[in-house]
């Protein structure tokens, strides 16, 4: 999983019960472009593991807009991906000195 | 006696459609099928009438550009005018694909002239190619509300086809670049034109014309025609004329007015209309909530604390973005393949060897022996690309798989499976 679409993930997994993400208020969080962000969103949003709603009430003045937020299954895909990044990155230097020393 | 009626009513939508397909077969063909007609009574057809000196062999030229690509004009006029119909839209697509096959087939055995690669006039299935790469775009863009603006009459098509012929000959191997670069031409085209009144149209197509034959005559390429084209056609337009000018400038500032204060204030917003609007177009299909998220964010809201440049950045990346998406889903059925050979270390070793041994018998039967060793180096390095591409691939899945809960066997295990 690339560290973009971790840290949508991790933006998605932090917002608040009445807090509402929408699209380009995510790039501005996560300081990514939206052409990183978009196909990030279609991506997780295909998957299953976020869902995109329109705000519930027309405000005024402008379009209603797409706020997207965690489901369950991506909650639980995103500790999972959390926990494979850490196991990675802790195996990461012992698999590689002893590759280095068993080339030796 | 109901059931006979239904029986009877079914019979009747039945012969209804039936005719209607064919109606639209026909429309779809016939325009084709005309200029097989008229090109079948050309002289250009023996070898010894080619002399590009000729005033006539030019004009010929000309005419061959022009209707080179009439199949895309034919489908966007079709696909403007039976918009909201699939079955009129499939049976016109139909029936161009049928003119042009026919087309084909008639050239195909005759001494035709190649008079450049871009033309595709020498079999059916380069026709055919050519039905796809003039037509989709075309559907795609009669599918908008682009194709709503009076500037998209027939003239126009017609004028835009001859310059995206002449386009498509100049750069000559660039084919498949330029049947994507094709709306892009078209918007070029519209953003030239939108000054200028419709009912002038026809004579600026004569005039078009009559510049690119001068050119062909004069100095023989076609580019500098269709530029040349481009730039009297904006000297005619509205920008040149400066009463008509200011008059189109206020007007731009009346709608940036109106829009601004229906949304927020920015003297930017067009630009950010139009990226939002071929941002939309791009995705058209694959992201049904584009249109409508992209023109809300566009929008955007009080609470955004955006700078103008911030926004308009964000705005602008959502082309991409588009491409990107419509790209993931047209990559998707080649990467699951992929992958499909990635997990399993046999498929991946027989996929290396597959394709190594494929291009050596090649190289052997087609170059001999001593091209084969020259090019050994190379095969080794496509053998060595594919595997490694493959371990990077299978990395990837499994780690998809681990992330979505997948126990997955160890590799020996795994290609002891698939092998069974």
């Amino acid at each position: 999983m690339t560290t973009p679409t971790l840290a949508i993930l991790d933006l998605l997994s932090s917002v608040g019960p009445n807090e509402e993400l929408f699209g380009l208020r995510i790039c501005q969080l996560a300081d990514l472009g939206s052409g990183t962000v978009y196909p990030i969103l279609d991506r997780l949003e295909r998957a299953g593991w976020i869902v995109g709603e329109w705000e519930a009430e027309q405000p005024s003045g402008r379009p209603k807009r797409r706020a997207y937020r965690l489901t369950g299954d991506g909650a639980t895909a995103y500790q999972r991906a959390l926990q494979v990044r850490a196991e990675k990155r802790r195996k990461w230097l012992p698999e590689t000195l002893a590759r280095l020393a068993g080339a030796r | 006696m109901t059931t006979t009626s239904t029986s009877t009513t079914a019979i009747e939508t039945r012969a209804s459609s039936a005719l209607l397909a064919a109606r639209m077969l026909l429309i779809g063909a016939m325009p084709t099928l005309l200029v097989c007609l008229v090109n079948s009574q050309l002289p250009v057809h023996h070898p010894d009438s080619i002399n590009p000196h000729l005033w006539s062999y030019r004009l010929i030229f000309l005419w061959m550009l022009v209707t080179s690509n009439l199949h895309w004009a034919v489908g966007f006029v079709l696909t403007t005018k039976c918009a909201g119909s699939r079955f009129r839209t499939l049976f016109g697509f139909l029936g161009i694909c049928l003119g042009l096959t026919v087309y084909g087939l008639t050239l195909s055995g005759t001494e035709a002239i190649d008079l450049g690669n871009g033309l595709g006039l020498s079999s059916a299935a380069d026709h055919a190619g050519d039905v796809a790469s003039g037509f989709l775009p075309a559907y795609f863009l009669s599918r908008t509300r682009l194709s709503a603006h009076p500037a998209f009459s027939p003239s126009r098509v017609v004028l835009i086809c001859a310059g995206y012929s002449m386009l498509f000959v100049e750069l000559d191997g660039l084919n498949g670049v330029l049947a994507l670069a094709l709306p892009l031409v078209v918007l070029l085209s519209l953003a030239v034109e939108i000054g200028s009144a419709t009912k002038r149209v026809p004579l600026n197509v004569l005039v078009a014309l009559g510049i690119q034959a001068v050119t062909l005559v004069i100095h023989p390429s076609p580019t500098i025609g269709f530029v040349l084209i481009a730039l009297v056609t904006l000297a005619r337009s509205g920008w040149a004329q400066v009463p008509l000018a200011m008059r189109w400038v206020g007007d731009l500032k009346l709608r940036v007015q109106s829009y601004s204060a229906a949304t927020r204030h920015r003297p930017i917003g067009l630009v950010e209309d139009a990226a939002v609007g071929l941002a939309a177009l791009i995705a058209v299909g694959v992201r049904p909530v584009a249109r409508a998220e992209w023109t809300a964010e566009r929008a955007g809201g009080p609470d955004d604390g955006m700078t103008q440049a911030q926004h308009l950045r964000l705005v602008l990346g959502l082309i991409p973005a588009a491409a990107k998406i419509r790209g993931a889903l047209l990559v998707a059925p080649l990467l699951r393949f992929v992958d499909w050979i990635a997990v399993s270390e046999s498929r991946t070793r027989r996929a290396a060897i597959v394709l190594v041994s494929t291009a050596a018998t090649y190289l052997f039967k087609d170059y001999g022996f001593a091209e084969l060793l020259r090019t050994s180096e190379s095969l080794a390095v496509l053998g060595g690309g594919v595997y490694a591409l493959a371990r990077f691939r299978r990395e990837v899945v499994k780690e998809r798989e681990r992330i979505a809960g997948i126990d997955r066997p160890a590799d020996d295990e795994r290609d002891t499976e698939h092998d069974q």
